[in-house]
């Protein structure tokens, strides 16, 4: 063994066992072998590379401390393995193999008991997303149908008995026409409803807008083009955007029908101011610290109607409150939100409303994918 | 906090108000501290755990991501010290713990009053204009001992995912072995350790910080226990009679002498 070292006798003398090892097993000397024989004065068939004229020779150690009084006496037996080393060293590296396997075995397994795990989930979300589907064309066919069916008829009726019944009392005739009102109201009502829901599942037809055409046709739809209570000022150019036609129509004439109805008595005439610009916006509206700046036409709608009651601002971030006027601000919004833009409101009570859309500039190219 | 406890296996013990959390180093256990310990029982609370994957602490909770770099380490230290809440903490790391330590105190300084190193080094191997004292072949020697050593319980050499649950005889064998832990994780520290570097960290510690630097340390050399001296502002180097790598072990007397000494220059 000493020859192998390349040590004569009294080289050997006051040598540490470190001092004979490889380096790799020198730290494994310090970091597992020194503490183990520490701890527990004793040390098996620990495997140590010793650093050989010809290479490293392979040992394997016992060593046995005993304290015996006040003397530390330590026993180490060694045996060189080269042979068997070989051998082992072939048995190791199929054993990394093995467990290179194995490992990607348990990884595909935890994968795949994930996967199956998720298609459970899925499945019963699906189902759920289905029945509740289900539940909402059915009260929505309530509402199509067998709501508006009963509000027909007392309209019918009460236009009936205003028109075919002569000698009623006057305030009898006034609040027949009241019913009336307020049924046409609700039905009114429960077609934006409608159109609301119906939304969800429409593609929008992407076409070129020109916004002076589609605001005129608005408001030639609600017929107050010659109302002389109302002015609508708009731009006679906009700038180019793509869009769905009818949807953006629909748009106008919502927030002009909640101008009309939410008109300030104290002012003679009721104004509606509609200008629109072309602007650079970040299109990522939900990701924060991301940026990526696109064209956007920004359009801006100023009555000097009532302004709302409540903070509007709120109403039309949370679309699910319905009432009168929200279900139509709903629609609005989604409206834009299908377009990828954003509709902001602003109001002071008496002093009108300012709505603000973004909606961006798509280009032919963007438009033509399906 | 029943988890972390059971998880690194923390042991508390001592009378004292302020709290010593002791860091054991790479190949070894909490148990590496029991010569010293006893000294400091009259005057601390002393706080003893094993890193996730080494002694005996819960095998299932080590986490192949996390481990793969010192910081998982690091979030061991800072997740026991949230959960025992632990203030002021004196911070004493053997070896690779310094490195481990060091990273929790730049993450939360506001946890650690000062840090203790024993034998640190920032980086093992050799760089440009860098002794670490190893080459890659070294290390790599280093993982072919390891691999020979465990060949006798590891004819089994199950992936940790496995965890041994159909042989508790195994699991028996490894707990009653000391320091032992599954070989597999074992292995995945020393690579995780031994290629580590993190000379950058060390000007961001602001603690006063104790460097023990051993003699003929053939781990940590007087060079790189200078270099970590150098970079950290705060730190006074101490330059031990002991010799080898675990001063706590081989010469605890001298170890005791010199943090006591170091904690007495701490004004609080």
């Amino acid at each position: 063994m000493r020859s192998k070292l390349g040590l004569e006798p009294k080289q050997a003398l006051g040598l540490q066992l470190e001092d004979l090892l490889t380096v790799g097993s020198k730290i494994f000397y310090q970091t597992h072998f020194y503490p183990m024989i520490k701890m527990q004065n004793t040390a098996r068939e620990i495997y140590l590379s010793f650093k050989g004229i010809h290479g490293a020779i392979p040992v394997l150690l016992n060593v046995e401390v005993q304290h015996l009084a006040g003397e530390i006496e330590i026993i180490c037996g060694g045996m060189e393995i080269s042979n068997r080393n070989r051998y082992e060293k072939e048995l190791i590296e199929a054993k990394k193999e093995a467990e290179v396997a194995l490992n990607e075995n348990a990884e595909l397994k935890k994968v795949k008991n994930a996967l199956v795990e998720q298609q459970q989930i899925l499945e019963s979300q699906f189902r759920k997303l289905k029945s509740l589907k289900q539940q909402q064309q059915e009260v929505f066919k309530l509402i199509a149908h067998d709501l508006q069916e009963p509000l027909r008829k007392s309209i019918f009726f009460s236009d009936y008995i205003l028109t075919k019944i002569k000698g009623l009392p006057k305030d009898a005739m006034a609040r027949l026409e009241k019913i009336s009102g307020f049924s046409s109201q609700m039905s009114d009502m429960l077609l934006t409803l409608l159109r609301y829901k119906e939304i969800e599942d429409v593609t929008l037809n992407y076409r070129k807008i020109d916004l002076p055409v589609l605001i005129k046709n608005a408001i030639e739809e609600l017929n107050i083009q010659n109302d002389k209570k109302i002015s609508v000022t708009y731009p006679s150019t906009s700038p180019e955007f793509y869009g769905d036609n009818r949807m953006i129509t629909r748009l106008i004439v919502e927030l002009l029908k909640n101008s009309r109805s939410d008109k300030n008595p104290e002012n003679k005439l009721l104004t509606i101011q509609i200008s629109a610009i072309e602007t650079l916006k970040n299109s990522f509206l939900e990701v924060s610290d991301k940026y990526q700046y696109d064209k956007f036409i920004k359009i801006t709608y100023v009555d000097n109607g009532l302004g709302f009651r409540s903070n509007f601002s709120e109403i039309i971030k949370e679309s699910e409150h319905f009432n009168k006027i929200n279900i139509g601000l709903a629609y609005c919004k989604q409206i834009v939100e299908k377009h990828s833009g954003t509709i902001v409101a602003t109001s002071k009570k008496g002093a009108g409303v300012n709505y603000t859309i973004l909606l961006p500039i798509l280009d032919s190219s963007e438009v033509s994918k399906p | 906090m029943q988890d972390i406890i059971k998880r690194n296996n923390i042991t508390i013990k001592g009378k004292g108000e302020k709290t010593m959390l002791f860091a054991h180093g790479f190949g070894c256990d909490q148990n590496m501290w029991r010569f010293i310990t006893s000294d400091f029982e009259e005057n601390y609370k002393m706080v003893l755990f094993d890193y996730v994957g080494c002694g005996k602490s819960d095998l299932a909770a080590y986490n192949f991501e996390r481990y793969s770099n010192l910081q998982g380490y690091a979030q061991d230290i800072l997740e026991i010290c949230s959960a025992l809440e632990l203030k002021e903490v004196i911070f004493v790391g053997h070896s690779v713990s310094s490195m481990i330590g060091l990273l929790a105190a730049i993450e939360q300084p506001n946890i650690f009053s000062s840090m203790i190193f024993i034998g640190p080094s920032a980086r093992y191997v050799n760089d440009s204009d860098y002794i670490g004292g190893f080459s890659t072949e070294d290390l790599e020697g280093l993982l072919e001992v390891m691999d020979n050593n465990y060949i006798g319980w590891s004819n089994f050499f199950a992936p940790v995912v496995m965890k041994n649950e159909d042989k508790p005889e195994l699991t028996k064998e490894l707990e009653e072995s000391f320091c032992s832990t599954d070989p597999v994780i074992t292995r995945r520290f020393a690579e995780v350790t031994f290629f580590s570097d993190n000379r950058d960290d060390l000007p961001n510690l602001s603690q006063p910080c104790l460097i023990l630097q051993c003699s003929e340390d053939s781990i940590a050399s007087d060079e790189v226990g200078l270099y970590v001296h150098k970079q950290i502002q705060n730190s006074t180097f101490k330059k031990m009679k002991a010799t080898g790598h675990c001063p706590q072990m081989s010469h605890p007397q001298e170890t005791i002498e010199l943090i006591q000494n170091f904690l007495k220059q701490q004004s609080y």
